[in-house]
């Protein structure tokens, strides 16, 4: 819907281990403050074990949003471009597993989050990235996961 | 499948065997190591007879073709699940479990079904982990129209229709002009606010009032105009709307008070598809003789759902309506509303669209201050020299592109701060207000008959040159009245410390040279170059390169926001070699500063002439730099 303007993009940073973090960026509006650019915003992040779990989730946006899942390399910089709809939900899916290390919890997360509806995906969106973003992040840790 | 009557327990689990063997010797599926439950092929005409037909249970069939394997026209809802698993190549777990799930549907008595365990058990694989499992069944859950689970937790195909065939059902006589009419309805509930005043569905100009009152915020109706997220230039209608006024069309005049939200229409099916199925869940539940048949847990779903989709409606509404429009210099400017400001479904979404503006630094609000500098030069009339205050106010509701003033003690303060500053002198009736006459008054009615002139168009004497003393008021005649009214005679009196010129650079100078001329000023020992604004400061930043390299003093005030908590307030005054470095690590910020200010103190000594080449020279420096700035030179 909103590919055009890729107002997401998951971008890959590699790490010094020869392994590399998983980042969703959003646009920041306006894009420009006094004639100079700023930058993206930072919106959800992955690395390790959260990132292997959540690996063929990853795959399957990349696909969906019209990406080669081989573009991906552990050593090179590299952003794609992402549906609005896509972003949300793997910015949301990111900042939910990120700091996790139950392999269980990240998979029932997972499971959550892949199985809302858009409009549930965009409500806890903004609970997750709000002024009380933590606390959201919490919720929705505890609502869908069993987490606490 | 013992329990059930009909079944012939040895030729029909033999012949049962040989159908399910031969289909998938013919068809070979991925990654069966072992026949399991989930292998019987119910889209096999044979094998799906012999389930139902010769169980004497025809109706089970439905259910297959509804939501497990359908060879006919349409997808069952297991397919459609599967579609986009198959087309990567993994295997079709939706309709594996709900294979699964119907064969011991089949079942007659306290068995009757499968709990989760037992449907993970009947389906897991090398492939298959029991988590995607339970993820499929409750996928399926969400859309077959036959499935169920009972209280026990045990899932099971029946004949009768489910909560979500009977919704599917009731959504498909919702029509769309009735969903388009709860929409307006619901428009109206969640964009109603004492914030702004809204304005529903205006379709010409006359709808929204040229009047100076409160800001309009005119909500266009999805049939009328509508933008896509890839052009998202404002419609014609909302342009005609915003230009023209009144049932004539004339030109509107209050321009920069209407704001305008518009759909996008790519969210437009999904509203309406949202709308339909909260309508569908609203009329299930309000269905007594459906709800009194309904099991516990088929209430307690359906009043869920009831939640769910109310939810999902407000959210989808609040999707569709994101394109923000408001005047600007160019003309209409777009704000797309982000995601997580407009989807947290709170009660007032005026809030939403006001937060917004606020972070665009559209609004004027709440303890803002605003800059007399920055009045006198975006706010004032251009050519005038001078204005009366409620035309001053009126003007931020006439020149797009101003923020909206919200809170018009934030124009009054501004005003006074003017006069204090003497960036403007002030004329009620015959009294003159200055800082000169020290009559600057603490408060000021916007609707009053003050007018503010250019200092230069109102003639004045500072106050330094008026020593009011018994011999002074003795030789004047002794004039009676309050201080206010009184008018001393010019030039009289101890002679002028300083005089201020203010204006663009040339003219500024220009100014600073008559008033040194008229106060017969010699030689300044000190000129002071003061600007605000962020533009303005980073264009004297540039500047201070070329000044003198000794005796020029910088203090600065920055305030920089970086988020709702990040705030960064820095205030120095240093000899101008001592600061390079921090304006260069300040540079990082500048991005993020929202208010700043500069002045730059030059000392000469030996004091200089007005029109010394060393004066001379820092207007050269200056005049390449386009910025509003106040001059002031102090008597040697």
């Amino acid at each position: 819907m909103q590919q055009q303007l890729h107002q997401f993009q998951l971008a890959v940073e590699p790490l010094p281990n020869a392994s590399y973090a998983l980042t969703v960026l959003q646009r920041p509006f306006p894009a420009s403050r006094n004639g100079r650019s700023l930058p993206s915003v930072k919106m959800g992040s992955i690395d390790g074990l959260a990132l292997l779990s959540a690996w063929d989730i990853v795959l399957d946006v990349l696909r969906s949003n019209q990406h080669k899942p081989a573009a991906i390399q552990h050593d090179k910089k590299k952003r794609f471009g992402l549906s609005e709809e896509s972003g949300v939900r793997l910015s949301l899916l990111f900042k939910a597993i990120a700091p996790l290390s139950n392999l269980d919890h990240i998979r029932v997360l997972q499971q959550a989050i892949w199985a809302m509806s858009d409009e549930e995906a965009y409500y806890w969106f903004s609970k997750c990235h709000g002024p009380n973003g933590r606390r959201g992040v919490h919720a929705l840790r505890v609502l869908c996961g069993g987490v606490n | 499948m013992g329990t059930l009557a009909n079944f012939q327990r040895t030729r029909g689990a033999l012949r049962l065997l040989a159908l399910v063997i031969r289909d998938l010797w013919q068809n070979r599926p991925q990654g069966t190591y072992l026949i399991q439950l989930h292998h019987i092929n119910l889209g096999n005409d044979e094998i799906a007879a012999e389930l139902t037909s010769r169980l004497d249970r025809p109706g089970m069939r439905g259910p297959i073709h509804a939501d497990i394997i359908s060879s006919g026209g349409h997808t069952a809802h297991a397919q459609e699940l599967d579609a986009s698993l198959v087309e990567v190549g993994k295997p079709p777990i939706h309709r594996y479990t709900a294979t699964s799930v119907f064969l011991h549907s089949l079942v007659v008595g306290t068995q009757h079904g499968a709990l989760p365990n037992e449907v993970t058990i009947a389906t897991s694989g090398p492939e298959i982990q029991p988590s995607m499992v339970i993820a499929a069944l409750s996928a399926l859950e969400e859309v077959a129209w036959h499935l169920d689970r009972t209280a026990t937790g045990h899932y099971r195909f029946h004949t009768e229709p489910s909560l979500n065939k009977v919704v599917a059902d009731r959504k498909q006589d919702i029509t769309a002009s009735a969903a388009k009419q709860e929409i307006r309805q619901r428009l109206r509930e969640v964009y109603q606010g004492q914030l702004f005043t809204p304005i529903f569905s205006p379709s010409t100009p006359g709808e929204i009032d040229d009047v100076l009152s409160s800001i309009a915020l005119a909500v266009i109706d999805f049939d009328s105009a509508t933008v896509t997220a890839q052009n998202a230039s404002a419609p014609p209608l909302v342009k005609t709307l915003s230009e023209r006024a009144g049932a004539e069309g004339t030109f509107r005049q209050y321009v920069n008070r209407v704001l305008f939200l518009v759909a996008d229409s790519g969210q437009m099916d999904r509203l309406i598809d949202r709308t339909r199925e909260m309508l569908a869940v609203e009329q299930a539940t309000a269905d007594v003789e459906l709800f009194n048949s309904l099991e516990s847990i088929q209430r307690q779903r359906l009043s869920d759902r009831r939640a769910t989709s109310k939810l999902e409606f407000r959210v989808a509404l609040c999707n569709a309506y994101r394109h923000l429009f408001h005047p600007s210099e160019d003309g209409l400017r777009h704000v797309p509303l982000q995601p997580q400001d407009n989807s947290t479904a709170t009660r007032n979404q005026q809030q939403t669209l006001l937060d917004t503006l606020r972070g665009l630094n559209q609004v004027l609000d709440g303890t803002t201050k605003i800059s007399p500098i920055w009045v006198r030069t975006k706010v004032w009339p251009g050519a005038q020299k001078s204005v009366p205050v409620n035309a001053l106010y009126e003007q931020f509701f006439c020149k797009a592109g101003l923020p909206i003033l919200r809170t018009p003690t934030i124009l009054v303060d501004c005003i006074i701060t003017g006069l204090r500053d003497d960036v403007w002198r002030g004329k009620e009736g015959e009294k003159i207000i200055s800082k000169g006459r020290g009559n600057v008054p603490t408060s000021v009615s916007l609707a009053g008959d003050l007018v503010l002139y250019d200092p230069q168009e109102l003639d004045d004497v500072i106050p330094a040159a008026l020593p009011v003393t018994k011999l002074q008021r003795k030789l004047d005649g002794d004039r009676p009245g309050s201080p206010n009214d009184y008018v001393p005679p010019r030039y009289s009196g101890a002679p002028v410390s300083s005089v201020v010129g203010s204006g663009d650079v040339n003219l500024a100078f220009s100014k600073l040279l008559d008033e040194c001329e008229t106060a017969k000023i010699g030689a300044i020992k000190r000129l002071s170059l003061s600007v605000q604004g962020v533009d303005s400061v980073r264009a004297l930043g540039l500047a201070l390169p070329g000044l003198p390299r000794r005796g020029v003093t910088v203090q600065q005030r920055i305030e920089a926001y970086s988020g709702d908590n990040d705030r960064l307030t820095l205030e120095y005054s240093l000899p101008l070699e001592r600061t390079s470095a921090l304006r260069s690590a300040l540079r990082a910020f500048e991005g993020e500063v929202e208010s700043a200010e500069m002045t730059v103190q030059i000392v000469y000594d030996p004091p200089v002439a007005p029109t010394d080449q060393a004066i001379v020279s820092v207007k050269n420096v200056l005049s390449a730099y386009s910025v509003w700035i106040k001059l002031q030179a102090e008597r040697a």
